[in-house]
C-alpha cells in the first residue's frame, strides 16, 4: 500500500505509523532544502544590519523569499497529513502520529527560516547625539534579527502542537485551558501593572509581567492596560515646531494639523504622536531651574525682574528620557522634509524651536457665566521642549525655559495681575513704614524697597499690556516671535493657497471651512 | 454536596463551556467584518506610508533600533532594601516588524502592497490559515514600526487578528469552502459538510473572556478617577476640541444648552458617568447570564456608535462591535441574518437555518 493511497481505516487503528503521506514529504522535503539554503545563503552573504541608507539587500530579499516558501511548504504538508483525518475532529494518536512528526519537522523548518534570516550584530557602538541629557549607546541588531522572533515562536508553537496531537482527548483538554489560563494571566498582568495614580502597582503582578508575561506581550501587541480615558479623561497634547532658515525664513510645522491630515485616522494617529511626548518624569525643578526661569521671564517681559508671587510658570514636566529621543527624531523627521524655505533652494537650516501645547478643556461654568470659547488663547498651555540644531539635536540642555509649563495671560487676567501687585505694593511699603528703620537692617530695608520698586515697575508694565486693543501676555509668542497664535503652519498656508487659486472649470465651489484653517480640529481661529 | 462531586460538576463545566462542539458562522463573519476592517485601517498608512514607516519617518530609523533594544525593564525589588536592584537590568523588547529591516521606498511600498492584497484574501477567505498568519504579521509590522503613532484601534485589530489566526474561521463564508465545494463538485464527490468543532467553542470562548477583560479593565480603571466620581468625566470627551464634532455649530449650541442649567448638565454627565459606569463593569459579569446577555449586548453596540459618531473613533467603534458580536451564537446569528434579509427583501436567498444531519451542518 503506497503512501499516497493510504486512507485511516479501522484496520490500521492502533497501529504506529511514522511515515507521512508521500505528497506531505515532498512538501517537507521542499520547506527543509529552501529554508537550509536561505541559511547557507546568510552564511555566504551576510548582509550588515539595516539603516537609514542601507536596506535589505538581494540576499535578503532572497532569504526572506526562501523563508516564506518554506514555511508555507511545511505548513502545506500539515493540511495534507491533516486532511486525513478531515470530518473527524482532532485526530487520536497513534493515528495523528505521522501529523505530530510533520510537526517536529516543521519546527526544523522554522529553526532553519530563524538561521537564514537573523544575521550578525554589528560590533561598532553607536551613540546617540541627540544632547538630552543622557547619552545611550547600542550595537545595532542584525539584520532581520526582530523576524528571528517569529521564527522562533513558529517553532515553538510547532513543537506544541506536536505535542499536542500524540497525547489523549483529555490531556489535550486540559493543555488548551492552561495555555488560555496563562495567555489571559498575562493580559491581565498587563492590565494591573500599571501604578494607580500617587500608589505602586501590585508587586506580585509587576513581577510576573516583568519576567515572565513581557517577553510574550509584547510579541503579539497585547500589552495594553485597556485604561481608556481613565484614572482621567485628559486634554489633549500637540506639538509645534518652528524652523528658521538661514536667510532669516521660519515656518511653522503643527503636529497634528487637519491640513496635513488626508484622512480622520490619519489625524487620530498624529494625536498619538503629540501624547508621546507627554509622558514625564516624576521629578521637581530645583530652586536654581525655578530662579532660572523667572529671570527668562522677566527678560522677555523686558523687566530686569518679575516680583515674587506675580507672573509664575505653572510647572515644570520633563519628559522621559525615550520621549525627549522621540522629539529630537520627530524634529530631525520634519527638517528632512522641509530642508530648505519656500522659493529659496540656497538657504538652509538653521534650527528649530520645539513647544508642546496642552489644549485644556473648558469648563461648563465657563461657556455658562463668560461665554467663553474653548478655542481662546487662554486655554493652550506651552511646554518649551528646547531649541534644535540643524541635525534634530538639542542644542541645550540647560535652557531656563526648557519643559516649563506657561500660560497666558488675557485682559481679565492682566487686570487681576495689576491689582494684586498694587495691594502688593502698598503692604510692603506699608509694612516698611510701621516697622520703622530702627527696627530694620540696612539689608531688609534694602529687599523690601527693591520688592515695592519692582511691583510697582511691574504695574507699569501691565498698563501698557492693557493699553492694547486685546492684550495677552503670551510667553510662546514673545519666545518665538510669531504674531499669531496658534501659528499657520505650512500646511495651512498651503490650503490657504489652493483655496484661492481660481476654481477648475466645473468644479463646485467648496466653501471654506475657517474652523479647519488652523488644523485644530473645530477649534477655528483662536482669539486673540 | 461533596467536594469530589462539587469538583466532578466543575470540570463538566468547564468542558462543555470550552470544548462543546458550535458552529464556525459566528467565527467566519468575525473574519469578514475584522479582514475588511483591517484593510482598510492598513489602507490608510497608503497617503503617509513613508511618514511612519521610513527611514526618515517620524520615528527615525536609528531612534527605532535605539529604542527597541535599549528600553530597560525593571521589576520592583525582590528584598525590602532594594539591594537587589540590578546595575544593568534587561533590555530590548521582543517586537518584530519587517519595516526595521526594509528601508528603501521600493521595498517598503512593495511589502505594503503585499501585505493589502493578503489583507483581501484574508477577508474573503483565500487561503485563510497562511493569510491569516500573514496578515498578522504584516499589520503587526506597521504597528510595532509606527508605534508612536497608534491608539485603541489599532490593540483591538491586534488582537481581533490574533484569534482568527487561530480559529477556524474560514470553514464557511469563504472562498476556500467555495473551492472546497467546487472540488468536491468536481470530482462527483459529495458536498463536505460543516461539522461543528469544539476548536471553534474554544476560540470564541477566548475572544469573549478577552473582551470581558477589556471592559472590566476601563471599568476599574475609571473608578480610580475623581471625575469619574464626581460624574464630571464625560464633559472632557465631549468638550475635547480634538474628538468631540465642534466643527459643527448645531454640536456648540448643544454644549451651550447643556450647560445653560445646571441640573440639566449634572443629570446629563453623572447619567452619561454611571452608565459608561454601569456598562463597562457590568458586562463583564452580566453577558455570562441568559437573561442579561442580550440586552447588555445592544446596549454596548449602542455605546459604541456613540463612540464612534461623537468622538470620531469610527474604525475602533466597529472593531469593538465586533468584539461584541462574538457573544452571538452562530444560530442566533443566522436568525439576525434572516431577518435583515427579510427586511432588505431577499426572502429565502440568505442563509437559512443550518441544516443539521446527524451532528453535520451543510454550508
Amino acid at each position: 500500500m503506497s503512501g499516497e493511497d493510504r486512507k485511516v481505516s479501522e484496520k490500521e487503528k492502533g497501529v504506529l505509523s511514522l511515515v507521512p503521506k508521500r505528497s506531505s514529504i515532498v512538501f517537507l522535503g521542499i520547506g527543509l532544502v529552501v529554508t537550509a539554503a536561505a541559511w547557507a545563503l546568510n552564511r555566504i552573504y551576510p548582509e550588515p544590519p539595516s539603516t537609514a541608507e542601507i536596506s535589505l539587500g538581494w540576499s535578503g530579499w532572497t532569504r526572506l523569499a526562501l523563508v516564506v516558501l518554506g514555511a508555507v511548504m511545511g505548513g502545506v504538508a500539515l493540511r495534507t497529513e491533516l486532511g486525513r483525518h478531515k470530518g473527524k475532529g482532532w485526530p487520536q494518536f497513534p493515528e495523528s502520529a505521522t501529523a505530530a512528526v510533520v510537526c517536529v519537522l516543521l519546527a526544523q523548518i522554522m529553526l532553519f527560516a530563524g538561521h537564514g534570516l537573523v544575521g550578525e550584530a554589528s560590533t561598532q557602538p553607536m551613540v546617540s547625539n541627540d544632547n538630552t541629557g543622557d547619552v545611550i549607546t547600542w550595537n545595532r541588531p542584525g539584520q532581520m534579527q526582530s523576524l528571528g522572533f517569529v521564527c522562533r515562536a513558529g517553532m515553538i508553537c510547532a513543537y506544541v502542537g506536536g505535542f499536542l496531537l500524540v497525547i489523549p482527548e483529555v490531556a489535550r483538554r486540559v493543555f488548551l485551558v492552561g495555555s488560555l489560563t496563562f495567555h489571559f494571566c498575562g493580559i491581565l498582568s498587563a492590565v494591573l501593572s500599571v501604578p494607580p495614580p500617587n500608589g505602586n502597582a501590585p508587586w506580585l503582578v509587576s513581577q510576573a509581567w516583568t519576567h515572565v508575561y513581557r517577553p510574550y506581550l509584547l510579541f503579539i501587541y497585547q500589552n495594553n492596560a485597556y485604561h481608556f480615558y481613565s484614572p482621567e479623561p485628559g486634554p489633549p497634547s500637540f506639538l509645534w515646531l518652528q524652523i528658521t532658515y538661514t536667510d532669516g525664513g521660519k515656518r511653522w510645522f503643527r503636529l497634528p494639523d487637519a491640513e496635513n491630515s488626508p484622512t480622520p485616522m490619519h489625524f487620530q494617529r498624529m494625536l498619538s504622536i503629540g501624547e508621546s511626548a507627554s509622558s514625564a518624569v516624576q521629578r521637581e525643578a530645583g530652586a536654581f531651574r525655578s530662579e532660572a526661569v523667572i529671570q527668562k521671564m522677566a527678560q522677555l517681559l523686558g523687566l530686569e525682574k518679575l516680583p515674587r508671587g506675580t507672573i509664575e510658570p505653572i510647572t515644570w514636566r520633563e519628559p522621559m528620557p525615550n520621549a525627549k529621543h522621540l522629539m529630537c527624531s520627530y524634529v530631525r523627521s520634519l527638517m528632512s522634509r522641509f530642508p530648505h524655505p519656500e522659493g529659496n533652494p540656497e538657504a538652509n537650516i538653521l534650527e528649530g524651536h520645539l513647544w508642546r501645547v496642552v489644549h485644556s478643556i473648558i469648563q461648563p461654568g465657563e461657556i455658562a457665566i463668560d461665554g467663553r470659547d474653548g478655542s481662546e488663547r487662554r486655554y493652550f498651555v506651552t511646554i518649551y521642549q528646547g531649541e534644535y540644531n540643524e541635525k534634530g539635536s538639542l542644542q541645550d540642555p540647560n535652557d531656563p525655559l526648557l519643559y516649563w509649563m506657561l500660560q497666558a495671560y488675557d485682559r481679565k487676567m492682566i487686570q487681576q495681575l495689576a491689582v494684586q501687585a498694587a495691594e502688593r505694593e502698598t503692604e510692603v511699603r506699608r509694612l516698611r513704614d510701621l516697622r520703622g528703620r530702627d527696627q530694620t537692617s540696612a539689608a531688609e530695608n534694602a529687599v523690601m524697597v527693591e520688592e515695592a520698586d519692582a511691583l510697582k515697575r511691574f504695574q507699569g508694565m501691565l498698563q501698557i499690556w492693557l493699553k492694547e486693543e486685546a492684550p495677552v501676555i503670551d510667553f510662546f509668542k514673545l519666545q518665538s516671535e510669531t504674531t499669531k497664535f496658534p501659528p499657520v503652519s505650512v500646511w495651512a498656508e498651503e490650503a490657504n493657497r489652493t483655496a484661492k487659486l481660481p476654481p477648475k472649470a466645473g468644479a463646485a465651489k467648496k466653501p471654506v471651512d475657517d474652523k479647519a484653517k488652523v488644523g485644530i480640529r473645530g477649534a477655528g481661529e483662536a482669539k486673540p | 454536596m461533596n467536594l469530589f462531586s462539587w469538583l466532578g460538576e466543575l470540570v463538566s463545566g468547564l468542558n462543555s463551556f470550552f470544548f462543546k462542539p458550535s458552529l464556525p458562522q459566528t467565527l467566519a463573519m468575525m473574519r469578514i467584518m475584522a479582514g475588511f476592517g483591517v484593510f482598510y485601517i492598513n489602507l490608510n498608512w497608503t497617503p503617509s506610508l513613508m511618514e511612519f514607516v521610513g527611514p526618515k519617518g517620524w520615528i527615525e530609523h536609528d531612534t527605532m533600533e535605539m529604542i527597541r533594544t535599549t528600553t530597560p525593564f525593571e521589576g520592583p525589588s525582590v528584598l525590602w532594601d532594594g539591594s537587589d536592584r540590578e546595575p544593568n537590568p534587561s533590555r530590548g523588547t521582543s517586537s518584530y516588524s519587517l519595516f526595521y529591516h526594509v528601508t528603501n521606498p521600493t521595498g517598503i511600498w512593495t511589502l505594503h502592497w503585499i501585505i493589502l492584497v493578503v489583507n483581501l484574501m484574508f477577508a474573503l477567505g483565500l487561503f485563510t490559515r497562511f493569510t491569516a498568519v500573514a496578515t498578522w504579521i504584516g499589520t503587526l509590522s506597521y504597528i510595532q514600526r509606527a508605534q508612536t503613532s497608534l491608539f485603541g484601534m489599532d490593540t483591538m485589530s491586534s488582537i481581533l487578528l490574533f484569534y482568527m489566526m487561530l480559529a477556524p474561521c474560514a470553514r464557511v463564508w469563504s472562498l476556500d469552502r467555495l473551492i472546497e465545494i467546487w472540488r468536491a463538485k468536481n470530482q462527483g464527490l459529495p458536498v463536505p459538510m460543516v461539522e461543528p468543532s469544539s476548536e471553534a467553542t474554544f476560540f470564541q470562548r477566548m475572544i469573549q473572556i478577552h473582551f470581558s477583560i477589556i471592559y472590566f479593565g476601563a471599568g476599574t480603571s475609571k473608578l480610580m478617577g475623581a471625575s469619574w466620581w464626581s460624574g464630571t468625566a464625560l464633559w472632557a470627551c465631549v468638550a475635547n476640541y480634538s474628538f468631540a464634532p465642534m466643527q459643527y455649530d448645531f454640536y456648540i449650541r448643544g454644549l451651550e444648552a447643556l450647560v445653560a442649567n445646571r441640573w440639566v448638565w449634572e443629570l446629563f454627565m453623572s447619567g452619561m458617568t454611571v452608565f459608561t459606569l454601569v456598562l463597562e463593569l457590568g458586562f463583564p459579569f452580566a453577558v455570562w447570564m441568559p437573561q442579561m446577555r442580550l440586552p447588555f449586548m445592544i446596549v454596548a453596540i449602542f455605546f459604541h456608535t456613540g463612540i464612534g459618531i461623537l468622538m470620531g473613533l469610527r474604525i475602533f467603534s466597529f472593531l469593538m462591535c465586533i468584539f461584541v458580536f462574538s457573544f452571538l451564537t452562530p444560530e442566533e446569528l443566522m436568525a439576525v441574518l434572516r431577518y435583515f434579509g427579510n427586511l432588505l427583501g431577499f426572502q429565502g436567498k440568505g442563509p437559512g437555518t443550518p441544516r443539521v444531519s446527524e451532528g453535520k451542518v451543510a454550508a
